[in-house]
């Protein structure tokens, strides 16, 4: 039999990344894979929306991202500072032990609100996470 | 021995991009993106002037609240890898 492997938790590795990171850059709005309730004006969605494995141990998770604010403009800004540290994390070791290869660009910020009408900022990019063996 | 000498054709390339089977083959991929995403999809190919090319649109107001809502189109695209 082939060895298994699994790979990390891509949203976790990434809200993890995100909490601790963003507050060093003048960001501090929750970050989660889901809306907070109740409902802030200002926060950060990731979710995972695909992508495929890239190798043996290399997943390539597909991350979509959402900047929430209450107005385009302050979302367009905290777009910009997460979308940099989100690809600034190549090759980043974790001290619980993921490892993240590299962030890649999928498709670039765009404004998309949603049926609330509150502006969204939206990208998506990949992860290349390495995976370990049970 | 004499050194292999190799000769790229500038053109090769663009020729295969253009290719009818390349826009069969981006084309289906559209399809089964669009049918895997679900409905008011629709995917459209084209001849470009250096590639063919394929696309995805939320082409009704239900399309269009399931990708802005739940990520319908977004999460897709693996069909057509």
């Amino acid at each position: 039999m082939n060895p298994v492997i699994v790979f990390p938790d891509v949203e976790s590795v990434a809200v993890g990344w995100l909490t601790d990171v963003l507050p060093g850059y003048g960001i501090t709005v929750p970050v989660s894979t889901r809306v907070p309730n109740p409902r802030p004006s200002r926060f950060v969605r990731l979710v995972r929306t695909g992508g495929p494995r890239q190798n043996l141990v290399v997943d390539g998770a597909q991350l979509t991202v959402e900047s929430w604010d209450d107005d385009p403009v302050s979302a367009a800004s905290t777009a910009g500072v997460v979308r940099g540290v989100l690809l600034a994390a190549n090759n980043v070791t974790f001290p619980s032990g993921e490892v993240i290869y590299q962030v890649r660009e999928f498709s670039g910020p765009a404004l998309l609100p949603d049926v609330s009408q509150q502006p969204r900022y939206t990208w998506t990019v990949q992860v290349h996470l390495r995976g370990v063996s049970l | 021995m004499a050194k292999p000498r190799i000769v790229l054709t500038r053109s090769g390339p663009r020729q295969v991009r253009q290719s009818a089977e390349v826009l069969k083959d981006v084309a289906a991929r559209a399809s089964r993106i669009a049918a895997a995403a679900g409905p008011g999809m629709e995917a459209s190919s084209q001849q470009g002037q250096t590639r063919a090319r394929a696309s995805v649109i939320t082409a009704t107001y239900e399309a269009r609240r399931a990708e802005a809502q739940g990520r319908a189109l977004t999460r897709a695209i693996d069909s057509g890898r």
